[in-house]
């Protein structure tokens, strides 16, 4: 697969604006955990700042970008979602509060999702076009997602490293896969921390910041090297630190430099991937 | 840009407020909240930040000339009265880290008065003055707690991480000095065996690289108008090997005359006109 500018790998800059849910999923059992308010400001610093900062830096390198945001998020930020849009951002769907419970049904998995997608709608003007999954789902709730559920594409963690047709139990679907490379391409799993709850548990130190930095490099040379696609999951409440921004902002610089990538949102990379693929024979 | 930058005196780019949380023994409670801090690994650890760690941290600050703010539970004003007094003496600030480390959320509104007045009155005793800072002991609080807090006559907090400027909580009406984990050195590495602190036991941090991020910090600060509030616990950047450290960031922070280096009451009061 040859991508736009002769670039040997498609790659979105994305970013998952959990804010505060996850933080209440975890405090929520705690005894009087739903007053608690230190765990889930670690959550508020991205819709607060993190979010604003990285969209600045965007902006300083014309890089567009696609944003996973829980529904309820949509709904409680709007002034910021807004500005996401606006900069000429896309917002994709995760979740209505990032619990991971969608339903034990495919009647109930649908309806959960469509809920989110009618505050998409009322809260943006749109529906999301992406689907990028806070816990398990049903094969036939995945089919139903990726054909008449309207859903252009998957980015999910630990979906492998090739961009090509999403496949359900081996049936491929309308949609493309772009592979969330969620354990590298971040820097939450390696540098949030909090004491109570632990996060991460067992509270590991954090790490030095330009390990996560060399590391998305070496994640981009051998994406690069294998003809692979792919996306990141920052989160801007971590990524958006002063300290952290001035390594996102040098990432940025590296990425623009690179001819062997194309810079794009994800919903740009599915779209080139149906127009170069759909006619040919292995697709539909 | 999207966010507007911060005003600080004298237009200094950034801000930086050097926090140190004395909890002595009681850091043990911020792994294990119910721990027993008067034996072994817990307690050793505590006395040693009290007699090796805090001088050397005294004698820097004084170096560089700066004044800090002591973040400080009730409990360790009676367990160590002269170890506070010499801080007292040296010009830094008092602030109040709970009594004896408590889980606020945990506490009824009237528990929580009940412990953080008698903290206040330890406290205020040793410093000899009015105290304006509060620092929530590491577990949980709640929007009634720093209701609280500013009932008592507090005129800051300095316990929250959602923001890198000081805010006023809309709740409350307190003022915020935000914080966060990456400018604190003891996660960085406190290690005990029994019990297993942290948790998961992992290896200590590279200094090198814990004083790295903390100078990616600065440049951050400095380039997005920010505050950078370091929090330290003596048992840790205190130690003989890793007080370098803090020379290193306060040589960084006065290669150029361009922050604002300030006391978190210093801070309130600017954020109060």
């Amino acid at each position: 697969m040859i991508w736009q500018n002769s670039a040997k790998s498609a790659f979105a800059l994305s970013f998952d604006m959990d804010g505060d849910t996850i933080w209440r999923n975890k405090t929520k059992r705690l005894p009087n955990g739903s007053s608690y308010i230190k765990g889930p400001s670690i959550g508020m610093y991205g819709p607060k700042k993190g979010a604003l900062r990285i969209l600045d830096i965007l902006d300083e390198f014309s890089l567009k970008s696609t944003w996973f945001i829980p529904a309820n998020i949509v709904m409680e930020h709007p002034d910021v979602v807004e500005k996401i849009l606006n900069m000429g951002h896309e917002i994709g769907h995760h979740g209505l509060d990032h619990t991971g419970e969608y339903g034990a049904t495919f009647d109930e998995q649908r309806e959960r999702i469509e809920h989110c997608q009618e505050i998409f709608q009322k809260y943006t003007g749109r529906k999301a076009l992406g689907f990028r999954p806070t816990g398990a789902l049903l094969p036939e709730t995945e089919k139903w997602i990726y054909s008449e559920g309207g859903f252009v594409y998957s980015s999910a963690g630990i979906s492998g490293e090739a961009c090509g047709w999403y496949t359900v139990d081996g049936e491929i679907t309308h949609a493309v896969n772009i592979p969330c490379r969620d354990e590298q391409m971040d820097d939450y799993v390696q540098t949030v921390l909090n004491s109570y709850p632990a996060v991460l548990v067992g509270m590991p130190r954090i790490a030095p910041y330009e390990n996560a930095y060399f590391n998305w490099v070496h994640e981009i040379d051998g994406m690069v090297k294998y003809g692979n696609s792919g996306a990141t999951a920052f989160h801007p409440q971590i990524s958006g630190s002063p300290g952290r921004a001035i390594l996102f902002r040098r990432f940025c610089e590296y990425l623009v430099s690179n001819r062997n990538v194309w810079c794009a949102s994800c919903i740009e990379i599915a779209k080139y991937y149906k127009a170069m693929m759909e006619g040919r024979d292995d697709a539909h | 840009m999207l966010i507007e930058k911060t005003v600080w005196p004298q237009n200094k780019k950034c801000a930086v407020m050097i926090s140190v949380n004395l909890d002595a023994e009681f850091f043990g409670k911020i792994y294990y909240p119910d721990i027993n801090v008067d034996e072994g690994d817990i307690l050793r650890l505590g006395r040693t930040s009290i007699n090796y760690g805090l001088p050397k941290l005294l004698n820097v600050l004084n170096k560089y000339n700066v004044k800090a703010t002591f973040f400080i539970p009730g409990a360790v004003v009676k367990r160590y009265p002269e170890a506070v007094a010499s801080i007292v003496k040296h010009g830094h600030e008092i602030g109040c880290h709970g009594n004896n480390h408590e889980i606020l959320a945990h506490m009824t509104i009237e528990e929580q008065r009940a412990t953080l007045r008698e903290a206040k009155e330890l406290l205020t005793k040793a410093a000899g003055k009015e105290l304006k800072g509060f620092r929530m002991p590491e577990g949980e609080i709640s929007e009634e707690t720093l209701a609280l807090v500013k009932s008592m006559g507090f005129s800051y907090s300095s316990s929250l991480s959602d923001d890198d400027v000081p805010y006023v909580r809309e709740a409350s009406g307190l003022l915020e000095l935000p914080i966060h984990w990456e400018l604190f050195d003891l996660p960085y590495f406190v290690f005990t065996f029994d019990p297993p602190i942290p948790q998961g036991q992992s290896r200590s941090a590279r200094m090198d690289d814990v004083l790295k991020n903390w100078l990616f910090e600065l440049e951050g600060a400095r380039r997005f108008g920010t505050l950078l509030n370091l929090q330290i616990d003596p048992q840790a950047v205190g130690e003989q090997g890793r007080i370098f450290m803090l020379e290193k960031l306060l040589d960084e922070i006065k290669e150029t005359d361009d922050v604002w280096i300030a006391t978190g009451e210093e801070i309130a009061e600017y954020f109060k006109k």
